[in-house]
Order: C-alpha cells, then sequence, then structure tokens
C-alpha cells in the first residue's frame, strides 16, 4: 500500500507540469465549448474590424429619406426610424459591449482578487471588515447597485464601466478568498512562509496562480452576464448615451415601430444572444475542464 | 451434498467509458451453497465489489456492462431477468450492506421508515400495524432499542447505523446477503460486535453470505470457504482449512499472508506484495499476476494458467503454472 | 427556533444600515440642486435658497445621512421630490403589482422548473434532456426585457391573444411574470437536474435500489428531499433578483411597481424614492434569504438539531 501511494504522488507531480495542457485538452473536446470559443473569436475579430467592415459615419449617420428600410441589397440588416443602417450600428454595436464588458469585468476582477486574497490571507480582523463590507455589496443584485451608480454619475461608457466593476467586486473577492483559503493551509504555502518569503511575494507568486482557474471561470460568466446588464441599462435609457451604437439602445430606440418593422428588434436581441451564449459556453466549458469531477 | 444457491460462470463485467474499457472482472467462477458462507478476499480494486453489485444487478447505468457469462440463483438465470423481477429479487431474496453505514442511510427518512420500507415492498400482504410491530422485532434483533425507530440516521452512532443497515438487508429474511466490507469503516471494538451480530443472525436466519473484505483476520472467524481474488478472477479458492492450513498456495496468496504482522515471529519489517494491482485498461499476458510475482517463470508471460484442485476432494483450486506438474 | 429569528434578524440589521449609506451616498453625488427640483426653473434663486436651509441641504452628507436614519426608524423616508407624497405612501401603493408579479414569476419557475429538472436528471442524456438543458442556455443568454418585447410581438401584438401593457386584469401579469421568471427558470432546470443527479450518485440511493424500490419512487422518495436543499435556495435567490430585475421588465410592461417607480425617479432625479426603493428590496431579499433558511431546517432533518441544540447551550 504505501509503495502505492508514494508512486502516485510521483505521478502527480509529473503531470502538474502539463496542467495547462490537460485543462486545454479536456476543453478542447468539449464541443460546446469549441463553439462558444468560435462565437467568440468571430465577435472579436468584427469588433476589432469594423472600421474595414463597416463605417462609423454610416451607423450614425441620419437618414431620415431612407429610413424604416426591411433588409435589402444596400442595408443588409435594414435601416432604423432614423434611416441608420442596423448592420453597421451592430458591428460598431458589438465593440461598445465586448469592450465595456471585458474592461469592467477586467476591472473588477483584478480588485476583487486583490481584496478576497488580502481577505483570505491575512484573516482575523481584516478579513471580518473586508466580508462585512462585501456582504453588503453583495445583498445588493448587481444590477440594482449599478443602476444606482449610473443614476448618480450620469449615461456614458465610462461611467458604464465604473458601474461594471463595482458591482462584481463583491462576487470576485468572495471566489478568491475561498480559493486563497483553501490552498493557504497545503503545504507548499507553510513550506515558502518557512523559506521568510514575504508576504506580497506569496499571495502574487503562489496564491494567485492557483486561484486563477476559478476566478477565469467566473470572469467569463461575469462579462456574459454584464453585456445583458449593459444592455438593460441602455434599454433604459441609462446605459450609453446616443448616437453611440449600443444594442440595448437599439432595442429601445426599436420599441415603438416593432409592430410593423419587427426585424428592428429581433436583429439586436440575436446579436446579444450570440456573444452572451458564446461567453456562457466558454465559461461552463472551463468549469469542466478545470474540475472534471463536477462534470455529470 | 449440499445444495447450491448461487451460481457464477464465466462472468466477465466492463466497465466502457468514453475513453477506456475497464476489465472489472474477467470470467469469475464462484458457487455458494445455502446457508454458508464465503469471504471474498483481494486488494481494492481487484474486483470484488463490482462482483456483488453484478449479483444485485446494481452496476451503473450504461456504464457497468455484463459482458458475458451467467449468474444462477438456484438454477435460475438472473442475469436476463426484467426489470420488475429484478426488483423483487432485492431486498427479498438477495440483500446487500453497504461498506460505509455513514452514507448508506436516508438521511431524510426515519430509521422506521427505512426498515418499513423494504417489508411493504415484498410483504404485500402485511397491515400496517404489523409493519410496526415487525420493525420492532427487527429492531430488537439487532440490538437496538424500538423506541428510537421514530429518529433520523444522524441521531444513531457508526455501529448503530451499521445495525440499522444490518436490520433493513435481513428484514425480509433473504437466502443471501452480500456483505461489503461491512467493518471497514467501524472502529475496531465496534467491528468485532458487528461481526458477531452477523454470524449469530445468519446463523439463526439460515442465510448464506458472501463477505466482501480485505481483512483474514475477519475470514478466519466467520468465513466457511475463501475464495482469493485478483485483477477480476478467483486466484486461489478453498475450504477455509485449506486457505489457512494447506502448504500448497498461489504466490499472491502468499504474499497476502506475509503482510500480516504476526507477534510470534520477529522479523524486522512487514513483507508487502510488491507492486500495484495490474491497470484494468490494459491487463498483462499471461498470468495477471506475473509481473508481481516471486516465482515468475517464462510460461507466465505469455500463457493464462489453468485451474488446478490440490486435494483429492476437490475443495482447493489454484490458478498457478507452479501447480501444472504437481500432480 | 425563535430565538434563531431573531438573531438572524439582529444580523439584518447592520447589512440594511450598511446598504442604505452606500446607496445614499452614491446617490449624492447625483448632478442637480433637489430644491431646484422641488421648486421647478421659474422659481427664484432666493425662495431655492431658504428651501436648502429649510431641508438641511447645506449640512455635510454623513449629517444629514444620520437625519435620514433617525427619521426612517420612525417610518419617516422623506417625501418625493416631485409628488410631494411620503415615500412610504407612494411605495405602499405600488407594492401589490411588484408582489403579483414575483409570485406568478415564481409559480412559474416552481411549477415547470422543478418537474423539468427531475425529469432531465432521471433521464440524463435523453432528448428531453438535451433539449431542456438547451432550453436552459438559451433562455440563460438572452436580456429578459428582450424576451419580454417577443413575447409582446407574438402574444399580443400579432396574435392579439393577452394584453400588452398595464395591470388590470390578471392576463395582464402573464407575459411579464414569464419574461420575469425565465432567467429563473433556466437556474432552476439546471440546478435541480444537477443536484439531483448528485444524490441519485450516493450511497443510500444504491442501499434504497438494492432494496427493491422502483425507480420512481427511488427518485420522488429518497432523492427528491435530498435535493431540496439547494433548489430552495435557487428560489430564494431568483425571488431576490427577480426584485431587482424587476425594474427593467416593470418599465418594459409599464406595470405600476417598485421597479417603475424606482426607474422612474432616476430618470426625474428623486432621489429619496430611489433610495427608499432600493432599501425596500434590499430588505425584501433579506427576508427572503431568513424565509429560505428557516425552510431549509423543516428539509433537513440534520439542520434543524443543529439550531435546536445551540439554543440549548445558549
Amino acid at each position: 500500500m504505501t509503495i502505492g501511494n508514494s508512486s502516485n504522488i510521483n505521478e502527480r507531480k509529473g503531470k502538474k507540469r502539463s496542467q495547462f495542457k490537460a485543462i486545454w485538452f479536456r476543453f478542447k473536446k468539449n464541443k460546446l465549448a469549441m463553439v462558444g470559443l468560435v462565437i467568440l473569436a468571430f465577435l472579436i475579430a468584427v469588433a476589432i474590424a469594423a472600421p474595414v467592415i463597416s463605417d462609423y459615419e454610416v451607423a450614425i449617420k441620419q437618414n431620415i429619406r431612407n429610413r424604416l428600410q426591411p433588409p435589402n441589397k444596400e442595408n443588409i440588416f435594414g435601416t432604423d426610424q432614423y434611416g441608420r443602417d442596423i448592420f453597421a450600428r451592430i458591428v460598431f454595436g458589438a465593440r461598445v459591449s465586448l469592450f465595456a464588458g471585458i474592461v469592467g469585468i477586467s476591472t473588477s476582477s483584478i480588485i476583487g482578487a486583490v481584496i478576497g486574497s488580502v481577505a483570505g490571507y491575512y484573516g482575523g480582523r481584516v478579513d471580518n471588515i473586508l466580508m462585512r463590507l462585501m456582504d453588503i455589496l453583495m445583498a445588493l443584485p448587481s444590477m440594482l447597485l449599478a443602476i444606482s451608480i449610473v443614476a448618480a454619475l450620469g449615461a456614458g461608457l465610462t461611467n458604464l464601466i465604473i458601474a461594471l466593476s463595482v458591482s462584481y467586486i463583491a462576487q470576485f473577492s468572495r471566489i478568491i478568498r475561498s480559493s486563497v483559503l483553501s490552498i493557504k493551509n497545503q503545504e507548499f504555502i507553510e513550506a515558502a512562509v518557512a523559506c521568510g518569503t514575504r508576504d506580497r511575494r506569496i499571495i502574487f507568486k503562489h496564491i494567485i496562480p492557483n486561484a486563477i482557474g476559478p476566478l477565469l471561470v467566473q470572469s467569463t460568466l461575469s462579462i456574459a452576464s454584464a453585456i445583458i446588464l449593459i444592455s438593460s441599462l441602455s434599454f433604459l435609457g441609462l446605459g450609453i448615451k446616443p448616437p453611440m451604437p449600443e444594442w440595448g439602445s437599439m432595442l429601445a430606440d426599436a420599441r415603438s415601430q416593432m409592430r410593423n418593422y419587427p426585424y428592428l428588434v429581433i436583429i439586436p436581441g440575436l446579436a446579444i444572444i450570440l456573444s452572451v451564449m458564446g461567453l456562457n459556453l466558454i465559461g461552463d466549458g472551463l468549469r469542466d475542464a478545470l474540475d472534471p469531477r463536477l462534470k455529470d | 451434498m449440499a445444495e447450491r444457491l448461487l451460481e457464477i460462470k464465466d462472468l466477465n463485467v466492463v466497465y466502457e467509458t468514453d475513453e477506456s474499457v475497464v476489465h472489472a472482472v474477467n470470467n469469475l467462477n464462484l458457487v455458494i451453497n445455502k446457508g454458508e458462507t464465503l469471504g471474498l478476499v483481494g486488494e481494492t480494486g481487484a474486483g470484488k465489489t463490482t462482483a456483488a453489485l453484478s449479483i444485485m444487478k446494481l452496476l451503473p447505468d450504461k456504464t457497468g456492462i455484463i459482458k458475458r457469462g451467467e449468474i444462477g440463483l438456484e438454477n435460475i438465470n438472473i442475469t436476463i431477468a426484467t426489470k420488475y423481477d429484478k426488483r423483487l429479487l432485492r431486498g427479498n431474496v438477495i440483500s446487500m450492506i453497504f461498506q460505509d453505514p455513514m452514507t448508506s442511510l436516508n438521511p431524510t427518512l426515519t430509521v422506521e421508515y427505512q426498515i418499513a420500507e423494504v417489508l411493504a415492498l415484498h410483504k404485500k400482504d402485511m397491515k400496517k400495524a404489523e409493519l410496526s410491530k415487525r420493525v420492532d422485532e427487527i429492531l430488537e434483533m439487532v440490538g437496538l432499542p424500538p423506541s428510537r425507530k421514530h429518529e433520523y440516521p444522524h441521531q444513531f452512532s457508526g455501529g448503530m447505523k451499521q445495525r440499522v443497515v444490518i436490520a433493513i438487508a435481513l428484514a425480509c429474511e433473504p437466502k443471501l446477503l452480500l456483505a461489503d466490507e461491512p467493518t471497514t469503516a467501524l472502529d475496531v471494538t465496534i467491528q468485532a460486535q458487528i461481526l458477531k451480530l452477523m454470524k449469530e443472525l445468519k446463523e439463526k436466519l439460515d442465510t448464506a453470505m458472501l463477505l466482501i473484505t480485505h481483512d483474514l483476520g475477519v475470514v478466519a472467524e466467520i468465513c466457511d470457504k475463501v475464495a482469493i481474488m485478483y485483477a477480476g478472477q478467483i486466484i486461489e479458492q478453498g475450504m477455509i482449512e485449506d486457505i489457512f492450513e494447506s502448504k500448497y498456495h498461489h504466490p499472491y496468496t502468499e504474499g497476502l499472508f506475509d503482510a500480516i504482522p504476526d507477534l510470534s515471529k520477529k522479523t524486522k519489517r512487514l513483507n508487502p506484495v510488491e507492486g500495484l494491482m495490474p491497470d484494468p485498461t490494459d491487463l498483462p499476458t499471461g498470468c495477471f499476476f506475473h509481473v508481481r510475482c516471486r516465482k515468475c517463470m517464462d510460461i507466465c508471460k505469455t500463457k493464462e494458467p489453468e485451474i488446478k484442485w490440490t486435494n483429492a476432494d476437490k475443495t482447493h483450486l489454484i490458478k498457478c503454472h507452479l501447480f501444472n506438474d504437481n500432480k | 427556533m425563535l430565538r434563531y429569528i431573531g438573531q438572524r434578524l439582529l444580523i439584518m440589521l447592520p447589512i440594511i444600515l450598511g446598504i442604505s449609506f452606500i446607496v445614499f451616498m452614491i446617490l449624492d453625488l447625483t448632478p442637480g440642486d433637489p430644491a431646484r427640483i422641488i421648486l421647478g426653473d421659474s422659481a427664484t434663486d432666493e425662495s431655492v435658497r431658504v428651501l436648502r436651509e429649510e431641508m438641511g441641504l447645506n449640512d455635510h452628507a454623513i449629517i444629514r445621512y444620520f437625519r435620514y436614519v433617525k427619521n426612517a426608524i420612525t417610518g419617516d423616508f422623506g417625501k418625493s421630490y416631485r409628488s410631494g407624497l411620503p415615500v412610504l405612501s407612494e411605495l405602499k401603493a405600488r407594492m401589490p403589482t411588484s408582489f403579483k408579479l414575483a409570485t406568478g414569476s415564481m409559480i412559474m419557475i416552481i411549477i415547470i422548473g422543478i418537474p423539468v429538472g427531475i425529469i432531465s436528471a432521471a433521464k440524463q442524456y435523453s432528448l428531453l434532456d438535451t433539449l431542456s438543458l438547451t432550453s436552459a442556455l438559451l433562455l440563460t443568454s438572452m436580456p429578459n426585457f428582450w424576451l419580454g418585447l417577443m413575447l409582446m410581438l407574438f402574444f399580443s401584438l400579432k396574435l392579439d391573444l393577452l394584453p400588452a401593457t398595464g395591470a388590470y386584469t390578471w392576463q395582464h401579469f402573464i407575459l411579464p411574470s414569464i419574461t420575469l421568471g425565465a432567467f429563473g427558470l433556466a437556474t432552476m432546470i439546471r440546478m435541480t437536474r444537477s443536484s439531483m443527479l448528485e444524490v441519485i450518485r450516493q450511497d443510500y440511493i444504491r442501499t434504497a435500489r438494492s432494496k427493491g424500490v422502483g425507480e420512481f419512487k427511488v427518485i420522488t422518495r429518497h432523492a427528491l428531499k435530498n435535493a431540496l436543499l439547494p433548489i430552495i435556495t435557487i428560489v430564494g435567490m431568483n425571488f431576490a433578483l427577480m426584485l431587482g430585475g424587476g425594474m427593467i421588465i416593470e418599465s418594459t410592461f409599464a406595470l405600476p411597481g417598485i421597479g417603475s417607480l424606482a426607474i422612474q425617479a432616476i430618470r426625474t432625479k428623486d432621489t429619496p424614492i430611489v433610495i427608499g426603493a432600493i432599501i425596500f428590496i434590499a430588505i425584501a431579499i433579506s427576508v427572503m434569504n431568513l424565509i429560505v433558511d428557516i425552510i431549509y431546517t423543516f428539509v433537513d432533518p440534520r439542520l434543524k438539531t443543529i439550531i435546536t441544540a445551540e439554543n440549548v447551550v445558549k
């Protein structure tokens, strides 16, 4: 029995180096996750190449004579009630949603990671104060928090990103804290402490790299929900200021024309679904790849 | 001659997943007579539990598959039994006790419900009052106060939980009891009590028992027959005296005995069987044990050994090339 | 048990206070002078100055916050800048609509979500399982107001089966309830499924099968109750999310609930209403969490013992 155990540990050590390879291997085998990756890559490509694919002028220039044209050769997704090309607005809208979502969530995850690891690592009173603060933030649905921040600061891209980052901090800090707590007591951290390694180095060199998995999963899923949140705020007129093209505000504009021009609400909605679904698929796939036991 | 209760012939069980096929049980042959206790001994992963689950027809859905072979219960092949028939057998004719009493009982149901349920399922003519009385009797039989039957499993200790599990298993007085390491999860002192209880009850109810264990001490205490299992096969089988007293043994059995600490002998350290159980997705050629065998010969690497009886009564068999020329 | 509830209510207090503080401070940043909003553009600078003095707006935000809390304890949450009515009575008038909407969604989530999740788990990898997982994925990937628009487009504008906006009859609540509950329905299906799958793997389920219990009874009698804990959490969490998410749905369907009141107040910079509405929602969420925890103890006998034991010790 003893022999069996020690050889198992040796095996595991060998595998540790190729952990990322193993995760990628499992991820690659997950067809749905790969579909999500393709969707996201496509959307990012569209967002980056937006000026090549289309023209920002077309997306915001009003042209009353050409208003409410159903999809045709000239405007493949048609035009809205101001005569703006919907295809161009969708393409540039991808920029806004992805940019705000990714930047907002990245900021949020970094701040949350710092708060969570400090709380988890130092424990005691620091932990108590920080986590009670996070409890308060958690008690407010992120939608509500984001709405109040945007209400106070006013609509606009920057304020929207600020609202997003604040709204998601609590979730991230909790996740990182629990990862840190589970890692903290493992032997390799004790060994590092025994070697006299400084706290900051332990947090950044040892603990964060090990907590990165759950953080990545949560980030992906949070970007997905942030994209919905952005479109919701814009739909309420609280997110992006017109005339900047954004999917949610396109829906708000289209509402009154919905009965006779359903494509006006269908197309932006599908754009949102596509991007959110892509991110959700990647997030779920990552979670399964990181911890195969969780998969049913 | 004792009456045959259970006869397993050439049983092959595999677990199929997307990546691999695990050969858990390979050409298993086993006979249990009425009222007899057979000890099935082997390392973790030898396929003991799989064998028991095959008898219960509780192999995991879709992945666990009986590839070949027959399981006969009183000369009826139960491998081909219908879903409904299987349910009539389970808990009624064959019962099973699982390894860990802590997790074997449903935490949200009272002890009374869990015992009464099996009675209600198989003794359909029992009235409610009768059921309740019978539960009391069964609890008393396993040494638990009937007054505690309204409590939930978490209010009982580990040993008491295992008594409840035994009560459930024996409630319908089955002909065959499969006990999968019933005492492994318990304290040593409680182990002895539970073993004693099981021995008493099986004699009282005339139940045959398949006792799965890796503890030769337990075997010596309550078994009539012993089968040693390795990589899904029986490699040695005999009456209790054959295994504990005969001078002929499979090298693996010898290894198992050497691994037991013996206070009467002066040895510096224990003698474990070197190496690991072969990978069940990729079994070696020839004798499955040859990689770890201290007496490995050339023939062992290529040819699977045949079964040989070591005595004239044909009670003791060994599956090893060493005994090919002896008799 | 009562003691436990009391303790939990006590813990709720600082959280509600914290929320009110954060929200008060955030909204204090809102540009615009409340006195000017109340009096309108035509008022003289002098009268605005007098009103500011009267309302104590010149004091530091912290002082104003403490004044707000002091009044709030007596039930005075201030007056709406726009209507001049007390915030509490405005909220009370809107409460029934929001409550009806959330209840409607909740019923849908439970009635459809739990059975679909159970069947999905019992028949894992079947066509039905794939179908329900796919629809759950779709539902979690769409903004609920968009789903609302689609339902409205189809059932009201095209088929003319159900009313699109307003809150006059129970039919008016059908589309909004479905819309609001859609996300919760998806999470409920997923959670029920994974929770059931987890339980089905447990040893005691194998014990039940080894007793000869039929598959239907294994699921309903042995597995379901054990799988219920996470399911109840989801119910509670959804209720909370729905109260928050109700804002958009109420606005979309023009339902006069707390959410649409809050949105309207944000647009018109009616800060007392906004703070009042958010505090109300936060309290509702905390109470819901408490109710969930109490229900837990009825489902899992182990928890009840722990809670009662704690009280005995104390």
